[in-house]
């Protein structure tokens, strides 16, 4: 005969000791160094000099948001390429997410050749893409010199205006299939109904648009938009191989600084506080957007 | 049945005593690999480094039964991770590739050669190494502890069908009120730059360019090497006795000022050209002047590749008119060294085998294969039949690089050397792309290297740039005022 309350403790711990092996491997790939470069963010660990390191308090902080002028600089950039790529990738995949939700026929294989983009890796999205603007042999300026419209030497990274469109570019390209897959998504989990009602109530493709279509799927792409929110501000990968941050400093972007100051200056708690100014940032930035949205919709309630 | 028992035990009896015979005696294989079984780890910063061991490995496992695992770390990531290792006290590798600007910060972290030259009775042939190099790449803190492995320098390449067409004398001439000749001085180099920029100079319809370089701002620093040889003949210095940086002085703005004034007269995405992309456009035929490293001499000398084979011209970097006597400073940009991890277990192999890579045989291997882009360091390269006479004009191409040793000029060889030129390079390109003006360009980076010594313990890089300021003036090479004024 079994004790009732042996039996309900059981019934508390087992869950944990079944989940217990891959809480540990969270706690040790995920935790613990997210706690360990916190801790290093208060330091003043300098890989080049040695392992020993002391306490200085706010001090990579204050540095990073006051004092350096390169960080400061990366932020501004990366808003640069941020604001754009958004806009872009929202109006785009929302655009074919439209188009392919009235496609009958072959939907599933259209949408599976649209998303090849996104499968394919920023490392070597950039690298194609690099050869695909170079200057003489570059495919996008022979192909507008056949059009007549570009000079094969015409160099896509000669200023940092013209460098800042060209990663645009790669970065909407690569991603617009992420934005549109997820519209698609939203598009598709609207009632059919609420269409054909409005179709007998004379609503024209516009007004449908405008009062279904956009506001039953504005949570989807207020999702849409962090997720790739995020994603931009983690942007190095194709910075990395496209432009090196050049020419000059003008594609920069705040996680490319943030790995020279770690792993080529080695200043690994200065690198470590700019990690954590710029999840501040992130995590700011998405609260403000989602009080936005409530505002909005508390006012339209 | 007898019989045969008898015969198999003789049989296996004759068979055991051949056997032990031949362990016990010692085999002329076995003799000559004395290592046999021994696997290095070495760690180098490219696939074309790798390649390069390759040309020796053959020979090194035949001679001393040695073996190399040769790794890749990308240049990007090279000094981070090694340094990483280092730095925490151990080293999966035994020997190590690395640039010699960055010896302070490997330096305490080789094994120093001087007791096993002793000991293992090692020839590394340092009387046969170039003086310069010898110089300013091998020790730290006053001991020996690498070997060079590419002997990078800057010397000039020109393309003698520009520079010989009478129909472009006349038209220089007409302009420029001097004879067109391969440029001597850095006003001779921006005005011929400017001339041949955007026609066709060899006769032809095609658009070319004036000249070749290398602006991006990776690794550490393509810009920085192209704006040093100015700055130094311009009289310009890393720093004054007190560490504080000379950078921003006379020299170095005229320095940047002429680099950013003559940037129309350079190829289109000159601001991301890395080393190879100015030498395929020179080899190519499309650009008439390049200074760049010595491995260009041998894709310059490659006729699968070339087009100026036989029509090419080697000659020193520019430099200045400093009342009236020409002062070059080319540069050494930096070049790659072996040394021994003093971590490592196999400690004896290592430098037996970091001997046999050195010799003068086996380097000249690897220096003379256009695939390795390593260049000569040592006397016997540059006097070697065999390279002299690999392509059309090798021995004048040996020359020049001859010619450049007398003037050369080291990187800041004093702790953070790396980042001290990665912080320069960056706003040098941010001056090149107009993001900033050189003058604040400069302030900028002075500022930057004030804040690298500050955190580095400005006593110690004071200490330390002493010591390199002397090595310096050794070779010639010291802080002038007045000649970014008078320079012509």
């Amino acid at each position: 005969m079994r004790i009732p309350a042996l039996a309900l403790k059981r019934k508390q711990w087992e869950p944990f000791a079944f989940a217990s092996p891959a809480m540990v491997l969270i706690a040790f790939v995920i935790v613990f160094p997210l706690a360990y470069s916190f801790y290093l963010s208060f330091q003043n660990f300098d890989l080049s000099v040695g392992p020993e390191h002391e306490f200085v308090g706010l001090k990579n902080y204050t540095e990073g948001i006051f004092r350096d002028p390169r960080f400061l600089g990366s932020v501004w950039n990366t808003a640069v390429i941020i604001a754009p790529s958004l806009v872009l990738e929202l109006l785009l995949g929302l655009g074919i997410a439209m188009l392919l939700s009235r496609v009958l026929h072959g939907r599933p294989i259209i949408t599976a050749l649209l998303a090849i983009p996104a499968m394919v890796s920023p490392v070597m999205a950039a690298m194609a893409w690099r050869m695909m603007f170079g200057v003489k042999y570059g495919a996008i300026n022979n192909l507008g010199r056949q059009l007549g419209i570009l000079d094969v030497y015409f160099d896509w990274f000669s200023s940092p205006f013209i460098s800042i469109v060209a990663v645009v570019l790669v970065e909407v390209w690569h991603n617009t299939p992420f934005m549109m897959l997820v519209l698609l998504a939203g598009l598709q989990s609207i009632p059919q109904e609420l269409y054909e009602a409005a179709r007998v109530d004379g609503a024209n493709p516009w007004q449908r648009f405008w009062s279904i279509t956009l506001p039953l799927l504005k949570f989807t792409m207020v999702v849409g938009v962090m997720i790739r929110l995020i994603d931009l501000t983690k942007l190095f990968g194709l910075i990395f191989v496209l432009t090196y941050g050049g020419p000059g400093g003008s594609t920069e972007t705040v996680a490319f600084t943030t790995y020279l100051a770690g792993f080529k200056d080695f200043r690994m708690s200065y690198a470590a506080a700019l990690s954590y100014v710029i999840v501040g940032g992130v995590l700011i930035l998405t609260l403000l957007f989602f009080w936005m949205q409530r505002v909005r919709e508390a006012r339209a309630a | 049945m007898k019989r045969f028992w008898s015969a198999t035990s003789v049989a296996f009896l004759l068979g055991g005593l051949v056997m032990l015979g031949w362990l016990a005696l010692p085999g002329p294989a076995r003799s000559a690999r004395p290592y046999e079984g021994t696997t290095l780890r070495t760690v180098v910063n490219a696939e074309f480094v790798k390649y390069s061991l390759s040309l020796v490995e053959g020979d090194l496992y035949d001679k001393l039964g040695i073996k190399l695992e040769i790794e890749v770390i990308p240049g990007d990531a090279f000094v981070a991770k090694t340094l990483l290792e280092f730095n925490s006290g151990q080293s999966p590798w035994d020997l190590v590739m690395f640039g010699p600007s960055n010896m302070p910060d490997y330096g305490r972290h080789f094994e120093p050669l001087d007791p096993w030259i002793q000991k293992l009775k090692l020839d590394f042939g340092m009387d046969d190494i170039v003086p310069v190099f010898a110089k300013v790449m091998l020790r730290h803190q006053g001991k020996l502890v690498s070997m060079p492995y590419d002997g990078d320098i800057h010397i000039m390449y020109w393309n003698k069908v520009a520079f010989d067409r009478p129909e472009n004398k006349q038209k220089f001439k007409a302009k420029y009120k001097y004879d067109l000749q391969p440029p001597k001085t850095w006003r001779q180099w921006d005005d011929a730059a400017e001339f041949f920029h955007g026609w066709g100079w060899d006769g032809t319809q095609a658009k070319l360019f004036g000249a070749g370089a290398s602006y991006k701002p990776s690794g550490s620093g393509y810009s920085y090497h192209w704006w040093r040889p100015r700055f130094f003949s311009y009289g310009g210095q890393y720093f004054d006795a007190n560490m504080k940086p000379l950078i921003n002085t006379a020299a170095g703005l005229r320095a940047l000022e002429e680099m950013v004034k003559t940037m129309p007269y350079y190829p289109p995405g000159v601001l991301l050209f890395e080393s190879e992309e100015p030498k395929t456009m020179l080899v190519k035929g499309e650009v008439p002047l390049l200074y760049s490293w010595t491995s260009t001499g041998k894709r310059v000398g490659n006729a699968t590749e070339s087009v100026i084979v036989g029509k090419a011209g080697f000659g020193l970097v520019p430099g200045a008119d400093i009342d009236g006597k020409i002062v070059n400073r080319p540069d050494i940009t930096p070049g790659r060294a072996f040394g021994v991890s003093k971590y490592s277990k196999k400690i004896e192999a290592t430098m037996k085998a970091l001997e046999f890579i050195s010799l003068p045989e086996q380097s000249l291997k690897i220096v003379m294969d256009a695939k390795t882009i390593m260049d000569p360091w040592r006397v016997s390269h540059l006097k070697s039949e065999k390279f002299r006479k690999l392509f059309p004009d090798a021995d004048k191409y040996l020359d020049a690089i001859q010619a450049s040793f007398p003037y050369l000029v080291p990187d800041p060889v004093i702790p953070a050397a790396d980042e001290y030129q990665r912080k320069l390079s960056f706003e040098i390109t941010e001056a090149l792309a107009k993001r900033k003006s050189p003058k604040e360009a400069l302030d900028s980076a002075a500022r930057e290297w004030d804040k690298i010594t500050e955190r580095r313990g400005p006593e110690k890089q004071k200490a330390a740039w002493a010591e390199k300021s002397a090595e310096m003036k050794s070779l010639g090479i010291e802080y002038h005022a007045d000649w970014a004024a008078k320079a012509k």
